[in-house]
């Protein structure tokens, strides 16, 4: 344990001595998910930062979650590596534990996971003050209850992410994005057929084009790309994506996660990508949650109009995660009422 | 210690509250198939891993959810231990009955209820097999993809439980990564859903706790899989190397390279050895070690991928290499591989398969460690190593007849995995924990860890009966066992009491 982790440990003794709730905040780059915590006192884990064990050949990465996620990504590239779940940076300021607890992956999420997929073990210090380990440093690891992969997008309120190991993944060769102007069912169906190609990796509908990443072996890509058709355009459209730039003029932004084939707010998405899976509706003027069945869930991004900006959970699940809340955090002293009101 | 006692009561056996026949003219009014006499228990006494043995009072074979809700409100009513079991294939005791218990046999449970083509999702029952979805789906050119090696008769509940992996791992994930969504029954009987037909869901990550979890928190009822398209081009390398340490570097410059193999696997002389001798397979027997590498993708990935491959294996000093593109060639690389176990097996009249995970820069290290024990306990042990993902399954041969034997073997097993877990690995990597390797989780997590663990199974099962007794070991076991975490050989949790 290192000394910093050891000072965190002391700090959240003090909290429960004090009761006195926090708000966790790395980068600060995500606070505009979940409920509002403003009101709370912040803990700030950034100067928990640093490499702590990095073996491209055992495609294995160990980081301090204060980390950047901009710095990691830097580091795999000098290695031809990558974090294949496209995870946003935010300007830089995100880091690697806001982006596991977040829980956000970006366009390759369909083709090649999300960021629980590449999470091999995570340490965290729990509302007790105790600093606990999961997971470790290697690729397949069954031992015990996966807690790793329950803290990815669990929003701090089990515990605070002190360190993480991911699985990272050989960057492909070369990578090509092709636009075409197609009419949105039309460019639907596509998407589906296009789900089938190995070479794949990113596919979302916007303005009336369909856009298309491949990924691989030069030749392949070039040769995938050309027969797709339509204009070779700059990946900034993915990142303007997955770091949500392409959504700032909108004051309530919504995000719908769908089977691909749904036909839930089609035509309302301004942008539908993850192959149809994820579509993202700008100032809708009423709240997408009540029209969505079971199958799929909507998040408000940001936006000021409501509390629970997730979608509800209720019955077993529900008491299951208020039960999982008092087991991590019992005095509710992490990130309390972040997801929910309800825990 | 005195916090051990209140933890310890959430996985303490339960007992009963009604007697056996009491119970037992219940079970038989909710479930059509209960099975109580002595022969026909007698199949169930164990599941893969023979040498555990338990005669379960009773076994119930469900037809129907609502069954099996009845069936697990009974139990949890009458707190009678309940065990879930699959096809009995596991490895490390997960389905091992409870004495005093039903065992709930998912088997009947066999349908593929939908397969959705524009999603690429199959919805199952429990009780499928994990090659009959993959024969389903053949047609429309998916498939699924993780593959343990006892697919043709594991089931897709079983690899939910054990969150079982396969050769194809490295590339395409375990089961956690390749399921979508599950219906499970609660400890109260109540049926409820995690995960979604999306790719993702509210809320905490349920699904990904629930993987490989060994029937202690829930009963799956119903798997949603995701399906992949089978890749249009396959090349199968295998490649002779005559060091071990060679073979184990190779695959970092494999990895280098950028190349990221769908298989990637080695094994030892032993198990070369065997291999050839039992299917004939075109085996280098002279090798100390050889590599598998499967690519798969279109035509033109795979071209060029294999000339880097080439470059690598040319530069280790491979010899031979062998390149197989046509189905009937590969086959039979994979066949030797495929039947090493059965092959292994064939050299004495019991093995144990270990199933510790090790960084593999500690490879050589490791097997060079696990021959010297096989001096000392006088005992052959064959290597296969899923080299991707550093999966070692070194094969201890012994003669269960042979009581000493057997007891010598498991020590040595129990050497290997302290091993491991020293070298910064796991002691399980796909096989799971069941009754196993129990005593070893004491030594890969500390005690608040193994709190917290009883914490999330309370959660769940606030009586305590699903799968009483497996997985995660109680504190005073692990007192008993007399020694705790010793994670990766470091320091990081020495202000912690040990005892």
């Amino acid at each position: 344990m290192t000394g910093l982790t050891v000072a965190l440990t002391n700090i959240i003794e003090q909290i429960k001595q004090a009761q006195q709730p926090v708000n966790i905040k790395g980068g600060g780059s995500k606070q505009f998910l979940g409920n509002d915590l403003g009101h709370l006192q912040p803990l700030a884990v950034q100067a928990l930062n640093g490499v702590v064990r990095y073996e491209p050949t055992e495609l294995v990465l160990q980081v301090q979650a204060g980390t950047p996620v901009q710095d990691v990504i830097e580091l795999l590239d000098t290695e031809g590596q990558m974090l294949a779940f496209e995870p946003p940076v935010f300007d830089g300021q995100a880091t690697i534990g806001g982006m596991v607890a977040a829980g956000i992956s970006g366009s390759r999420r369909p083709y090649s996971g999300a960021v629980r997929d590449y999470i091999l073990g995570v340490d965290i210090v729990t509302g007790l003050g105790e600093h606990l380990s999961f997971g470790g440093q290697v690729i397949k690891n069954v031992a015990g209850y996966d807690v790793s992969r329950l803290l990815a997008g669990s929003m701090g309120c089990l515990g605070v992410i002190t360190e993480v190991s991911f699985k990272v993944l050989p960057k492909p060769e070369f990578e090509q994005t092709q636009a075409i102007e197609l009419d949105r069912s039309v460019a639907l169906q596509q998407m589906f057929s296009l789900a089938r190609s190995s070479t794949v990796t990113a596919c979302a509908f916007y303005n009336n084009q369909l856009y298309i990443r491949f990924s691989g072996m030069l030749s392949s890509v070039q040769a995938e790309a050309a027969e797709f058709g339509g204009e070779t355009v700059g990946a900034g459209f993915w990142h303007s994506i997955d770091n949500l730039t392409l959504f700032k003029a909108a004051k309530n932004l919504w995000r719908i996660s769908v089977a691909p084939n749904s036909p839930h707010f089609v035509d309302e998405a301004v942008l539908i990508d993850w192959g149809g899976a994820q579509r993202w509706l700008l100032d809708p003027g009423f709240d997408p949650r009540e029209k969505l069945t079971q199958n799929g869930h909507a998040v408000l991004v940001w936006g000021s109009q409501t509390e629970d900006k997730f979608q509800p959970i209720e019955g077993v699940p529900l008491t299951l995660h208020k039960g999982l809340k008092k087991q991590f955090d019992p005095d509710a002293l992490l990130n309390p009422n972040k997801m929910y009101q309800a825990f | 210690m005195e916090s051990a006692e209140q933890f310890e009561k959430s996985s303490a056996e339960p007992d009963a509250n009604c007697s056996p026949i009491e119970f037992e003219q219940q079970l038989r009014l909710v479930c059509a198939q209960v099975i109580t006499d002595k022969a026909r228990l007698r199949v169930y006494e164990s599941d893969g891993l023979s040498v555990k043995r338990t005669l379960p009072r009773y076994v119930a074979l469900p037809g129907t959810v609502t069954e099996v809700q009845a069936i697990v409100g009974l139990c949890f009513q009458y707190q009678v231990p309940l065990v879930a079991r699959g096809a009995g294939t596991g490895l490390s005791g997960g389905a091992m009955p409870h004495a005093k218990g039903v065992l709930l046999s998912l088997a009947r449970f066999n349908r593929i209820l939908k397969v959705d083509q524009d999603n690429l999702l199959a919805h199952v029952e429990p009780g499928v097999t994990n090659l009959a979805i993959s024969d389903a789906v053949k047609s429309l050119g998916l498939y699924y993809a993780p593959d343990p090696s006892s697919q043709i008769a594991c089931t897709i509940g079983g690899n939910v439980a054990e969150n079982s992996g396969g050769v194809h791992c490295l590339k395409y994930g375990l089961t956690v990564h390749n399921v979508r969504k599950l219906k499970i029954v609660s400890p109260e009987g109540e049926l409820y859903e995690v995960g979604s037909e999306a790719y993702d869901s509210a809320g905490f990550d349920l699904l990904a706790l629930l993987h490989g979890s060994e029937g202690m928190l829930g009963i799956v009822v119903e798997v949603v899989v995701q399906l992949l398209p089978q890749p249009k081009d396959i090349v199968v390398v295998l490649a002779g190397f005559d060091s071990v340490t060679v073979a184990g570097n190779t695959v970092g410059d494999i990895i280098n390279a950028g190349l990221l193999p769908a298989g990637l696997e080695m094994m030892d002389k032993l198990a070369i050895g065997a291999a050839e001798a039992f299917v004939h397979a075109g085996y280098p027997v002279e090798a100390e070690a050889l590599l598998i590498i499967e690519l798969d993708g279109n035509q033109m990935e795979i071209d060029a991928q294999l000339e880097k491959l080439r470059a690598v294996l040319n530069e280790a000093g491979a010899n031979p290499v062998r390149i197989a593109r046509d189905e009937a060639d590969r086959q039979q690389i994979w066949l030797g591989r495929k039947s090493a176990f059965p092959a292994v097996g064939r050299l004495a009249p019991d093995y144990f398969c270990m199933d510790g995970t090790i960084p593999r820069r500690e490879l050589a290290e490791v097997l060079s460690q696990i021959a010297l024990l096989a001096d000392k306990y006088q005992l052959q042990v064959a290597n296969v190593f899923h080299a991707g993902d550093g999966n070692l399954h070194p094969l201890i041969l012994f003669d269960a007849n042979n009581l000493s034997a057997l007891h010598k073997a498991e020590q040595f097993g129990a050497e290997i995995l302290t091993l491991c877990i020293a070298k910064g690995g796991t002691i399980t990597g796909e096989h799971g924990v069941g009754v196993e390797k129990i005593d070893q989780m004491c030594l890969q997590f500390n005690e608040a860890e193994l709190k917290l663990f009883h914490g999330i199974k309370a959660v769940f099962d606030t009586r305590g009966f699903l799968n009483p007794g497996k997985a995660i070991p109680t504190l005073n076991r692990c007192a008993e066992f007399g020694a705790m975490h010793i994670h990766a050989g470091n320091d990081k949790f020495s202000h912690l009491e040990r005892f």
